[in-house]
């Protein structure tokens, strides 16, 4: 191979994402992660291991919560995102953030877009959940810092707020 | 990060899902929910230059038929878990999908087709269908052809899928009676190291486990041998019975052969007690 | 001596600083950032654990798209003198060899840098070193400890004969005698497994060589004036040309300890390109790191009543191979660490450091305190199961007593506590009494349901003189116009929250709100030179010092305010914002505005820096041999007891923790909510590396961790609630009385875990040593029907 090889495939997709649109041009290998991160400058999603297994990446899509460095975002052109810079959806904090502030729930924070979004998803569902069941609906997010302890009693919180009239 | 030049193609119908497969043969993949073989392609474990997404093809419904329900390839772990006709005909699969691990994140994207077209031997979905009697509709350039889920596991990450063919959907017999089920993990976040499906057929006075993980590919083990003239199971020789049977079993990086061999019988025994106390309440 | 403060200041807990930023994504982590322009480089390593390298052909990835530059080992020589080490060995009697940034004609692991590539982006970038064609030739390689030390052992490093890289015989007492002549004597063999820190955000580095010939590298480290040391020395760069910025860390426990190859490469691979350069550990890279793979031989001499006489022992540690990211620093401590706690006059431990074809260690959490804690609280209870005496009871019977310190334990000069309270304490609030008649009715019902018991000694503060590893920092402490405050400190979070501890402090000493007080870390154009983040020593060194510089600033605000007041200096009270005497007070920000406006123009405001720094140095440690030849290189010692549950599959040997209760000890306690933090954090590390986390490797050489479905770590379902406790012993030779949290709750999880799986086996006469205990081990170990 003497010339280098021409640019990769790509593609410009449409994303409304946290409620805005945008039209952005991407290669076709690049993960949605990525899309997210640097051609849409939205840093606040993480990526942690790329291989679906640490949560960091978590965003909803069409208001599902995926692992966003498992999508190719050729894949969701065209679709409804909310990423962790969503998550409150207009306010300070949403009271789950609340309540990880309060309880202490988080360290250093690199786990947080997982944690959050895992924990509206399960309070969404199940508005009084007990321990066993907020440990399972955490399990697909990795913290390294917490000991899970004050994170759990975050959920119970935020559960406990959200439940008030 | 994906270092070949991947091309995306989403194809509106099976045939050109097909076209796309049989022309770039080795050079393509069918893309899934992503969440196994997307990694794979970031860690060039698998090199490709085009990605067949199966997306735009409607494949992701669960219908009701007379006898069997019909599972889109592209059905997610989530959709299973919460289909209402699932609930009632493959009970099973409702209860494999809810096992698995990673998260409501992997279980809204990872699908039960392409975790059987992975045919990884550590994993739940393989063995469930096995048991289940399930069918895999492959659409391939010529057409659709069905094959019997224990036809399709070939051994590790081999499958019966041929050049061109994808998975289009699963078909599962309705589910007649209660099975029982256990799944072995070393840890929340360990892939299954043995899973055991018992299912028991009063009628026909059938009885048998399936055993995933334990081999390259799932097997059924009869326990016919081990019902008495009345019908009841003597659960304390199942152990020994599946023992002799996992002669060459799975290894990876979580738990080598001889532990899958250890504890197998136990895990079978688990399941079957489970399905014999379930029919007592 | 004694010189903690007894009026160490009573902050108010406040949440933890910048939650909002990360809570909604808004904190900078060092993937954030990319400047326009930004290039990515991507590394290629050896696959193989021991070759030497033929030739290195670049050309083929010089042509690929996006390339902009490539760089060999043998290109970098020109480029780059020798890295040196953060700890450097020989400082110790160990052995030592040439580092480059690049190999240049040897690897000696897998994932030994060999070339480096920047390109457009990550995946052309990586695409190009893919196409380096690299000629090697496989040399023998040792993995396994036995084999390193086998007679005509493949050498890692030639030239040095064998591969033990350092010995280090510790001693107190006469073990040899104490030993013969103990009544009983009892010995067993430990193998601790390699497992790492895993922080959830991996290393990473941006560097920018301006135009200017101004170097900035943006770094996840925890060392970031190390960083610039060794910039400066291996590139030829005078300090003040470059900046380094730690940025906001997510996790580190000692993986981001300073002297990887990455950070040189990335500014030389700038300089080359006249771009910013970025790199960003894979988890496929950062999980080639290892730490503490121990082997430890102990054996304890003991009485009738359970009163121990001596211990003696070995421990061998696997090393890997050497490398300027000194890991095998956790070697110290591994040996050091005996006999923990309790009151052991006769003690002797060889230590011994081996090297391997295996990668590097680094820094983790525990460091090198988790193997010999195990081994030695696995000991005491061998000693209890020998004469039938309870755990709790043979662990009181031998604790060096409340009223022994300070108090020499071999190579530690121990500085306060009281070990039996906090045993005692744990023993009530996990209701041992009652975990016990359970266990009586589980094992009744054939159930193998165990009760550990294990207390940890938690050596903090590290301070090597000769090395980098020092347990003394630097705070300054600014007011502006307005009465703001500015902390600048040579200590960095790893997003453990002590910046936040560190405004609360300095806020208290001036009775602010603690908004009023920012907190610079990490900047090294801004910072005074510190050593960043290591051995749990952040508030103990960094936060003391801004008191300390705080209490110098506050006493010319008063003198200030007394002046601008009309009233004496001497008892003016800062709080509530305001500097106030019994008759007048005036607002703390009025202070600070008239000394910058007024200073000098009015008679008595003549002292207008109303900036200090100051240094807080570790009062407990030695740097030579006291007239018996005692050194202590660890001047703080946190402790903490532990109890546990545990049920054990006897059919999959698969382990469930039911129960864990923990009381802790660090000294007085700044922010009670982010020790308890540190604990649960540690004790989950714990029972993840006593139960599954694991580096496996073939018999090759060759790692097979690839990702976390491969090193598994604990998720939220594989562990209880924790129960926890404190206790208070403040150190006497701390300004605010603190030890040190951060590495707390580790070695004894481990410790209690193991207890308690092995109380479980004890009915099947099985006991396992082999850690991780994970399930297959386990099960192994049940059926074999014996010691593994």
């Amino acid at each position: 191979m003497t010339e280098p090889a021409p640019p990769p495939p790509g593609r410009t997709i449409r994303l409304r994402v946290n409620g805005t649109e945008h039209t952005v041009a991407i290669e076709d290998r690049e993960l949605l992660v990525d899309v997210i991160r640097r051609r849409l400058a939205m840093t606040g999603t993480h990526a942690g291991c790329y291989g679906g297994d640490c949560g960091a990446c978590t965003v909803t899509v069409n208001g599902a919560i995926v692992k966003s460095c498992l999508m190719l975002a050729a894949s969701v052109d065209g679709a409804e995102i909310t990423t962790i810079e969503g998550f409150s959806g207009g306010a300070d904090l949403d009271p789950i953030q609340e309540a990880f502030w309060a309880e202490d729930g988080f360290q250093c924070g690199f786990c947080l877009p997982g944690q959050l979004f895992a924990t509206r998803d399960l309070l969404d569902r199940d508005p009084d959940p007990d321990d066993d069941v907020i440990r399972g609906a955490l399990s697909g997010n990795i913290c390294r810092c917490t000991g899970y302890v004050a994170m759990v009693r975050a959920v119970r919180t935020a559960a406990r707020e959200r439940r008030a009239p | 990060m994906i270092r070949t030049d991947l091309r995306y193609h989403r194809p509106d119908t099976p045939e050109q899902a097909s076209a796309h497969l049989a022309a770039h043969g080795d050079d393509a993949v069918v893309l899934g929910g992503g969440t196994l073989l997307v990694p794979m392609l970031g860690r060039a474990e698998v090199t490709a230059r085009h990605a067949v997404d199966l997306r735009g093809l409607g494949l992701d419904t669960v219908t009701e038929h007379a006898g069997h329900v019909e599972i889109g390839a592209m059905t997610t772990y989530h959709r299973v878990h919460t289909s209402p006709v699932l609930a009632r005909r493959a009970p099973l699969l409702v209860r494999m999908a809810a096992g698995i691990t990673g998260g409501e994140q992997i279980r809204n994207l990872g699908t039960i087709g392409g975790s059987a077209c992975h045919a990884n031997p550590s994993s739940d979905v393989p063995a469930v269908l096995v048991a289940l009697g399930a069918t895999l509709r492959l659409h391939g350039p010529a057409g659709h052809r069905d094959v019997a889920a224990a036809d399709f596991f070939r051994g590790a990450f081999a499958t019966d899928l041929a050049a061109g063919e994808f998975l289009a959907s699963l078909r599962v017999p309705h589910q007649h009676h209660r099975a029982g089920y256990h799944k072995l993990t070393l840890c929340e976040g360990s892939w299954p190291i043995v899973t055991a499906v018992a299912t028991l057929d009063p009628e026909r006075r059938g009885a048998e486990v399936t055993v995933g993980a334990a081999k390259a590919v799932p097997m059924r083990i009869p326990l016919t041998t081990l019902l008495d003239d009345a019908g009841r199971l003597d659960v304390g020789g199942i152990e020994a019975l599946v023992r002799h049977r996992i002669d060459d079993p799975w290894s990876d990086v979580l738990a080598d052969g001889s532990y899958r061999r250890a504890v197998a019988g136990a895990v079978c025994r688990r399941a079957v007690a489970e399905l014999l106390e379930g029919a007592n309440r | 001596m004694a010189s903690t403060d007894l009026a160490a200041p009573r902050v108010e807990q406040t949440r933890r600083r910048d939650g909002d930023l990360m809570l909604t994504g808004r904190a900078e982590y060092l993937d954030d950032l990319e400047p326009a322009g930004t290039l990515h480089m991507a590394v290629l390593r050896s696959p193989h654990p021991h070759a030497r390298l033929r030739a290195v052909d670049a050309a083929p990835a010089r042509r690929c798209r996006g390339v902009r530059a490539v760089v060999t080992g043998t290109d970098a020589l020109e480029l780059a003198g020798p890295l040196p080490h953060t700890f450097d060995p020989t400082g110790v009697g160990g052995r030592t060899a040439d580092f480059r940034v690049l190999a240049v004609d040897e690897v000696r692991f897998v994932g030994d840098p060999v070339a480096v590539v920047v390109a457009d982006s990550l995946a052309d970038a990586e695409a190009a070193a893919e196409a380096i064609r690299v000629d090697y030739e496989e040399l023998p390689a040792v993995v396994e400890l036995d084999d390193a030390l086998a007679e005509s052992a493949p050498l890692v490093f030639a030239d040095w004969g064998e591969n033990v890289m350092l010995r280090l015989p510790y001693s107190a007492g006469d073990a040899d005698a104490a030993m013969a002549r103990s009544p009983h004597v009892l010995r067993d063999e430990f193998r601790f497994q390699r497992y790492q820190a895993a922080p959830l955000e991996p290393r990473g580095y941006l560097a920018d060589w301006a135009a200017s010939g101004k170097l900035t590298v943006h770094a996840s480290t925890q060392n970031p004036h190390m960083v610039r040391a060794t910039l400066s020395r291996v590139l030829d760069v005078p300090e003040a040309r470059i900046r380094v910025v730690a940025t906001r860390l997510g996790g580190a426990f000692g993986h981001k300890f300073a002297g990887y190859p990455e950070e040189v490469l990335v500014c030389l691979l700038s300089r080359a390109v006249g771009a910013p350069v970025k790199w960003v550990e894979s988890r496929a890279e950062a999980l080639l790191v290892g730490a503490r793979e121990f082997a430890i031989d102990l054996a304890v001499g003991f009485d009738d009543t359970g009163r121990i006489l001596a211990v003696q022992g070995r421990v061998l540690g696997n090393i890997g191979c050497l490398s300027t990211w000194s890991g095998w620093g956790m070697m110290l401590p591994a040996g050091m660490l005996m006999p923990g706690p309790y009151d052991i006059p006769h003690c002797a431990i060889d230590t011994v450091a081996v090297v391997t074809n295996k990668p590097p260690w680094n820094g983790a959490r525990g460091y090198g305190k988790e193997a010999p804690t195990l081994a030695l609280e696995r000991m005491v209870d061998l000693v209890a199961e020998h004469l039938a005496l309870d755990p709790v009871r043979v662990r009181m019977r031998n604790f060096v007593p409340p009223d022994a310190f300070p108090y020499w334990s071999m190579a530690k000069h121990l500085d306060s506590g009281d070990y039996p309270g906090a045993l005692t304490k744990v023993v009530r609030l996990s209701d041992y009494d009652r975990c016990r008649e359970r266990q009586r009715a589980a094992r009744a019902e054939g159930r193998l349901h165990g009760v550990g018991v294990a207390f940890e000694l938690s050596p903090e503060g590290a301070d090597f003189a000769g090395s980098y590893a020092r347990g003394f920092d630097t705070s300054t402490v600014r007011v502006s116009p307005t009465g703001g405050i500015t902390v600048l400190t040579g200590v960095t979070s790893p997003g453990t929250g002590n910046e936040t501890s560190i405004a609360a402090l300095v806020a208290t000493a001036f009775g602010l709100p603690v908004d009023t007080v920012s907190v610079v870390q990490g900047d090294t154009d801004a910072c005074p030179v510190g050593f960043g983040n290591s051995s749990s020593r952040s508030l103990t060194a960094g936060g003391a010092a801004a008191v300390r510089a705080a209490r110098t600033v506050r006493e010319r605000m008063a003198r200030a305010a007394a002046v601008v007041l009309g009233v004496p200096a001497d008892g003016l009270i800062f709080a509530g914002g305001q500097i106030a005497s019994d008759t007048a007070r005036i607002g703390f920000a009025e202070v600070a505005d008239q000394v910058y406006r007024n200073a000098y123009a009015i008679p008595g405001l003549d002292e207008p820096l109303l900036e200090a720094t100051a240094v807080v140095r570790p009062l407990n440690s030695s740097y030579l041999p006291d007239e018996q030849g005692r050194m202590s290189g660890y001047p703080n010692y946190s402790y903490s007891a532990h109890v546990c549950v545990v049920d054990v599959d006897a059919e999959t040997g698969r382990v469930v923790v039911l129960e864990y209760t923990a009381v802790d000890d660090c000294g007085v306690r700044i922010s009670p909510v982010f020790v308890a933090g540190q604990l649960y954090g540690g004790i989950v590390m714990g029972v993840g590396g006593a139960l599954f986390e694991q580096l496996p490797f073939d018999a090759a050489g060759r790692p097979l961790a690839r990702t976390f479905k491969h090193y598994l770590v604990p998720r939220a379902a594989d562990v209880p609630d924790i129960r926890l406790g404190h206790q208070v012993t403040p150190s006497p030779f701390t300004l605010l009385g603190t030890k040190g949290a951060g590495e707390s709750g580790l070695s004894g999880a481990v410790a209690c875990v193991a207890n308690a799986v092995n109380d479980a086996l004890r009915p099947l006469g099985v006991r396992i040593h082999r850690m991780p205990l994970s399930a297959p081990r386990v099960l192994a170990a049940i059926r074999s029907g014996g010691a593994t």
